[in-house]
């Protein structure tokens, strides 16, 4: 996560013309004011954060509302963006923060959500073994449905790590903490899904640890 | 990676235990192979959320996202040149688009007892909007503001043009 990577840019000159451009070129060009070189940034990196907010909130929708506002806050601290960082990782930083932010200003609403969409979860009717769950979206939904009782730096923590895959010192920078901070976060937020999974999915489970 | 491999691999990536070049074999492993799946789910159950593959993003999304976000950029930087230049402008641009908001919600509000009463055809057919006037124009700017009065009701709709080329 610490190296920068290529944007593709609209060309100034001819149709098929692109200029490839690594992250670091595509933010110069976007302090000195170029639109086009902070668009490709949106286009680069709006679909993982999204992805990454998503889970965090358990809300596809508000997550884009999280990211446009992510973005925007980026635009307007370019001059604080210190250059030895990636800027995704900066960027991230931004998107969680707000999300945790977010979370923390909803808690009762979230509890409503939360029992919402426990109840559409179980009208669905059968579902597939947990293997085969693995490649639906409704893991994503199962996830949403287990996270509520993470904090928000759980949340955070495990999503960054497990489910996009980032390094730990990349979290700990994300997240403003230590790489032991963000290991202990990991470590209670699988205790606490397994926890969860069990109580309200006991299907999901392996015979030997259903009893 | 060989499936052999992934019991003794799994026990160090569940302790954090891995580099990262082998944690992500482990990841990419567990996605692609079922039966590795399984015996990784028996002995974790939270690793279902570790072998799901990303979803790919929605490209017409980010596209409408990347539109927003860079509107609202230019919005900001608009606004921050007319406060930097004209404050009188942007203080002046903040009160009548606050005023068109009012009217337009008063003439949009289903059925609001303070909204005007329905204009027949025939009245609408007499009274013809005047053309629009010119309130301010800032030359070299890109910036016009009009202002548009109906003669029936006395309300007012402004219009807010940053760049004169997209003019109707």
């Amino acid at each position: 996560m610490t190296q920068g990577k290529l944007c593709v840019l609209p060309g100034t000159a001819g149709d098929l013309a692109v200029v490839t451009m690594d992250d670091r070129e595509a933010v110069r060009r976007a302090r000195a004011g170029d639109e086009d070189a902070f668009a490709a940034l949106v286009r680069r990196y709006s679909g993982g954060l999204h992805r990454a907010v998503a889970r965090i909130l358990a809300d596809d929708v508000e997550a884009w509302d999280v990211v446009q506002m992510a973005f925007v806050r980026a635009w307007q601290g370019l001059d604080r963006y210190d250059e030895r960082w990636s800027f995704s990782t900066w960027l991230y930083r931004i998107g969680t923060n707000l999300a945790i932010d977010l979370l923390r200003s909803r808690n009762s609403r979230e509890k409503a959500h939360r029992a919402g969409a426990e109840h559409r979860f179980r009208i669905v009717g059968e579902m597939p073994p947990a293997s085969e769950l693995a490649e639906h979206r409704e893991v994503d939904r199962l996830f949403d449905e287990l996270v509520g009782g993470l904090t928000p730096q759980q949340r955070s923590a495990f999503v960054l790590r497990e489910l996009e895959g980032w390094e730990t010192a990349d979290v700990a920078q994300a997240l403003g903490c230590t790489t032991t901070t963000v290991r202990n976060h990991v470590f209670q937020a699988r205790k606490l899904l397994r926890e969860e999974l069990a109580r309200k999915y006991p299907e999901y489970l392996p015979p030997k640890r259903r009893a | 990676m060989r499936c052999a491999d992934l019991p003794e691999l799994l026990d160090a990536y569940r302790a954090d235990a891995l580099d990262e070049p082998r944690r992500t074999a482990v990841r990419s492993h567990l996605r692609s192979c079922e039966r590795c799946r399984e015996a990784a789910l028996d002995a974790d159950p939270t690793l279902l959320f570790v072998a799901a593959p990303p979803a790919d993003p929605d490209a017409a999304r980010v596209e409408d996202l990347t539109r927003a976000v860079v509107a609202q950029i230019r919005q900001q930087r608009l606004q921050r040149r007319l406060v930097h230049r004209q404050p009188w402008l942007a203080a002046a641009a903040a009160v009548v688009l606050t005023l068109a908001a009012v009217v337009g919600w008063r003439l949009l509000a289903p059925g609001g007892a303070a909204g005007p009463a329905p204009a027949t055809d025939a009245q609408v057919a007499e009274a013809p909007s005047p053309p629009p006037r010119i309130e301010v124009d800032m030359a070299g700017e890109g910036v016009r503001v009009y202002q548009y009065a109906d003669s029936q009701d006395g309300d007012t709709a402004v219009t807010f043009i940053v760049n004169p080329q997209l003019e109707l």
